[in-house]
């Protein structure tokens, strides 16, 4: 570290300290409610909590992409139990060798399934501990997780002695980390540069004095503290910088740039660098966005920003202001594909050909919004992204679909052609296709494959929160999420905390069901069988007490009444209330309801005219529900002359193409 | 005239009618999801959202590549078949005054053979030049994104309309072969020759003969789409299915005609006296 640097380290620090003095040890469950306007939300920034806080400067070597950084961790022991040692992260070694969690499966790298293919690591130089006699401690270091012996993404550092509740440490670190060519997040690709994962970063601690450590699962995300970050990035003065948090200050001399990027109450830092790209800036909701994308890409950075224009505000009431002043939205070129679609705080990146949208699909929306939903869902209510990949991406899935459902109605997946598609009707269907493959609630590690994990943390998490809003009123839900929210911003929710919220907003049962849904593959699919009609009849036989009247009374049919009955099945475990459509052969519609308690329902009918269709869930409620083509069945089933008429004009128009 | 109208007429409601038999299997499928069980019917897989129609797809997910193999082979079997009526067509474009029916049948079949072989040929040529195009698109893409230009994906773009053209040009030289060998009464080869020829001097009259009448069907085919999406099956009203049917039925005719401009201009090219005289 040079003296210069030291100098300011200090100055930094003391104010790192001074927000950090505001912590107090052991209160990690949950943070004040939150404010209700964005000014009293600001200010609840410099309140919030700051365990670990990095102060930190990268300078980058865009020939051997490496990036250089040293600077100053503050870190203080929220906890309750004394510390003997500390766990960091360093997720970057997950490329380094392939015999890394991360790189050592043979099919691919979890999320794109793309391999690395330069190697990324991370090198500590040194980390010493200013409290402890400026004791290096990093020759202490160990494998944090002794079952993979071979990965280095996951270090034990053993302090000489145990660290009191509430006592802080001030820790100098240097360090040199090499990005990969982009794989997943994080890498090069040419002169475009996106660092995510690039410092040593210290796991998250719970109130007991455990910290959160695991290695870099391939199908796993993250989990740290809150804490400020004061990061400078140097880079070739030719480059233009996008990064987490407010822009502080800008320098430039002997061809290269200095960024000073500050950012208050978060708990990660990501930049990216890159000579090419365009800016486009636009206030929403009092948020200062920056949108940097590259040439050609200009009607996709519009549409990002449109959606922003949408959703921003739309989340704020939902879930709660979004406090910080600003949000850099980046679209990396061409060939970073893969730096594409992923969340950090305040910063999101999108992605996507430039055609996108052209033919009427909602691809750039759909992922601007899902990034930007997790500003919520992940950034201001910072879940354990590893061990319950549920409470984030589902979360967010739910509130991304119901953002664009009231944005853009049913055509928010795709709009063209006379046709209209919703996100929600493809989650259903993914969901439906997958429901059993895992418990919902599985850590990101237990899937059996990325392909389950999306399948059920996106899609079947999202069908779930759809149906429960369908179910019980979306109010109510939108009511539930909102308290969660509110209640667990800048705190560490487990899945008990959604649960309880939801059972308190939603009535009795949602807890059991929501265990059943979660944790045990909880399935349903209802089915309508057996449609029976016959004539009321005035009953015959022995009719009188004892039976042996000679003679027996003759029966009969009452003239024009009947009775109709139908068994409507419930299979699964998850009980759901329904409505029963009755329809007879007038057309008369009957409508009853079911608890849906049980596994069968018999409904009755006694009518003027034959019961001819039953259907269960006519509103589509129920949208878990495994296979929605058997919730009817009728006496006489209508043929599908719509898909005949359109089929045959496409084989006509086939045959113009393909005849002489 | 009349001849002209009740040969293009029937040409129509030929391709009309192959154009059922290929949908017929897609709806049989599609009734076997239970969709008719539903008092709404198959108008639930035209509703916004679309979310029976994802469904059925779900549902059907499995036999969606036997039935597009099926349907693809039986689509070529009937474009073949197809080259029945449209030899009576041309004929019929083709005469000055109508001759008797036998002799004008008679004519219409003889030509069968050339018109098949001239058909395969065209279409083999079609997917060759289409390959061809694209392959050219996807070769420019991977350099564009080596050299990262900011839209690789332009490589592609360029290769299908590259692709198209090709194909373009193939079915404007089989036309104009089909045509010859109908005026001429040219074999396969010789009609290809005369096809040829046409194209490459009269270039100049063919392009806006063809072109002209290739607008006007995607004119009517959007004029079409647009009429539908208004008048929205998926909204009660068996007038709607109705009305659905008569503007798609009214398109496939007005395809017909502007069909039968173009080989009607293709027929006067090809019998233009600097081209038969070679």
């Amino acid at each position: 570290m040079t003296s210069g640097f030291r100098k300011l380290a200090d100055a930094a620090a003391g104010v790192l300290f001074t927000g950090g003095a505001l912590f107090l040890a052991g209160v990690v469950e949950a943070a004040p409610p939150a404010p209700a306007d964005r000014t009293a939300a600001r200010a609840e920034l410099e309140h919030a909590p700051r365990v670990a806080s990095y102060l930190l400067e990268a300078r980058l070597d865009e020939n051997t992409h490496r990036v250089a950084g040293k600077g100053v961790i503050e870190f203080s022991n929220a906890s309750r139990a004394p510390l003997g040692e500390l766990y960091f992260h360093l997720y970057m070694n997950a490329f380094k060798h392939e015999k890394s969690l991360f790189l050592r499966s043979p099919f691919g790298a979890g999320r794109s399934d793309a391999r690395a293919e330069d190697w990324g690591f991370i090198d500590v130089k040194s980390l010493k501990a200013r409290e402890l006699e400026g004791v290096d401690l990093w020759p202490t270091r160990e494998n944090g997780s002794p079952a993979e012996p071979n990965d280095e993404t996951d270090v034990k550092v053993t302090l000489p002695r145990p660290l009191a509740p509430g006592e802080r440490l001030t820790l100098d670190v240097e360090f040199s980390c090499k990005l990969p060519r982009i794989v997943l997040r994080t890498g090069y690709s040419g002169d475009f540069h996106f660092v995510g994962q690039w410092f040593p970063k210290l796991a998250r601690l719970t109130p007991e004095g455990a910290f959160v450590h695991f290695p870099f699962h391939p199908q796993a995300e993250f989990y740290a503290d809150y804490g400020s970050y004061d990061v400078t990035i140097d880079v070739p003065a030719t480059m233009t910088v996008g990064a987490t948090g407010e822009r502080v200050e800008t320098r430039t001399g002997g061809g290269r740039r200095r960024e000073r990027y500050r950012a208050v109450a978060v708990h990660d830092f990501a930049w990216t660098a890159w000579p090419g790209f365009l800016e486009q800036h636009r206030t929403i909701d009092g948020v200062a966005v920056r949108m940097l994308y590259p040439e050609g890409h200009q009607r996709n950075a519009s549409d990002a920003l449109d959606a922003l224009a949408f959703a921003l505000p739309h989340a704020s009431r939902q879930y709660g202001p979004y406090p910080y002043p600003t949000l850099t939205v980046v679209h990396p070129p061409a060939g970073a594909d893969q730096a594409g679609g992923m969340e950090y705080p305040t910063l999101i990146t999108t992605g996507g050909p430039w055609y996108a949208g052209i033919a009427g699909d909602r691809a750039i929306e759909a992922v601007t919004v899902h990034e930007l939903l997790h500003q919520w869902f992940y950034g201001l209510v910072g879940n354990d992204e590893a061990r319950f990949p549920f409470l984030d991406e589902g979360l967010t899935s739910y509130a991304e679909q119901r953002s664009r459902d009231v944005a853009y109605g049913a055509g928010s997946l795709y709009r063209g052609f006379g046709a209209e598609l919703s996100a929600t009707a493809v989650a259903r269907a993914i969901a439906a296709e997958r429901g059993e493959d895992a418990p919902l609630a599985s850590a990101a590690s237990q899937f059996p494959g990325f392909q389950t994990l999306a399948a059920l943390v996106y899609s079947r998490s999202a069908t779930l929160f759809e149906t429960l809003a369908r179910v019980h009123g979306r109010e109510r839900l939108d009511r539930a999420l909102g308290a969660y929210a509110r209640k667990y911003r800048f705190a560490h929710p487990g899945p008990a905390e959604l649960v309880a919220a939801l059972d308190a907003e939603l009535g009795p049962g949602t807890a059991q069901l929501l265990d059943l849904a979660l944790n045990q593959r909880g399935r349903v699919n209802y089915v309508v069988r057996d449609v029976q009609t016959a004539p009321e009849r005035i009953p015959g036989g022995h009719l009188d007490a004892s039976g042996n009247t000679d003679e027996p009374v003759e029966g009969s049919t009452v003239p024009r009444r009947f009775h109709s009955r139908a068994l409507v099945v419930r299979h699964g475990e998850l009980e759901l209330p329904v409505e029963i459509l009755l329809i007879d052969s007038t057309g008369k519609v009957t409508k009853k309801h079911w608890n849906g308690a049980g596994p069968f329902h018999v409904v009755e009918h006694h009518g003027d005219a034959p019961l001819a269709t039953v259907v269960v869930d006519p509103e589509r409620r129920v949208l878990l529900d495994d296979d929605l083509l058997d919730n009817a069945a009728t006496v006489s089933r209508s043929l599908p002359l719509r898909t005949l008429e359109r089929g045959a004009y496409a084989g006509l128009l086939a045959l113009a193409v393909l005849g002489p | 005239m009349k001849r002209r109208t009740v040969a293009i007429t029937l040409d129509f409601a030929l391709r009309s009618a192959g154009g059922l038999m290929l949908a017929l299997p897609i709806a049989a499928v599609v009734a076997g999801t239970g969709i008719g069980h539903f008092p709404e019917g198959d108008r639930l897989l035209f509703e916004p959202g679309g979310l029976f129609t994802v469904e059925v797809a779900r549902r059907l997910l499995g036999s969606l590549a036997p039935l597009a193999t099926t349907s693809l082979a039986m689509a070529l079997a009937l474009a073949l078949a197809l080259v029945v009526p449209h030899s009576a067509l041309l004929v019929a474009l083709a005469e000055r005054d109508e001759s008797p029916a036998p002799a004008f049948w008679g004519r219409a079949a003889g030509r069968v053979p050339a018109l098949l072989a001239l058909s395969g040929l065209g279409l083999a040529a079609q997917l060759v030049a289409w390959t061809v195009g694209t392959a050219v698109g996807s070769g420019a893409s991977t350099v564009f994104a080596q050299s990262a230009a900011p839209w690789p994906e332009v490589g592609h773009v360029a290769g299908f309309a590259l692709g198209g053209a090709l194909a373009l040009v193939v079915g404007v030289t089989r036309d104009l072969s089909r045509a010859a060998a109908v005026v001429h009464g040219f074999d396969g080869r010789g009609a290809l020759e005369c096809g040829l020829r046409t194209l490459l001097s009269s270039s100049r009259d063919a392009l806006p003969a063809f072109v002209g009448p290739a607008l006007l069907s995607a004119l009517s085919v959007v004029v079409g789409a647009l009429a539908v999406t208004a008048l929205d099956v998926s909204r009660p009203g068996t007038w709607r299915l109705l009305a659905v049917l008569i503007v798609h039925q009214g398109v496939g005719y007005a395809l017909a005609w502007c069909r039968a401009l173009w080989l009607s201009s293709s027929i006067d090219l090809v019998a233009q006296p600097s081209i038969a005289r070679r």
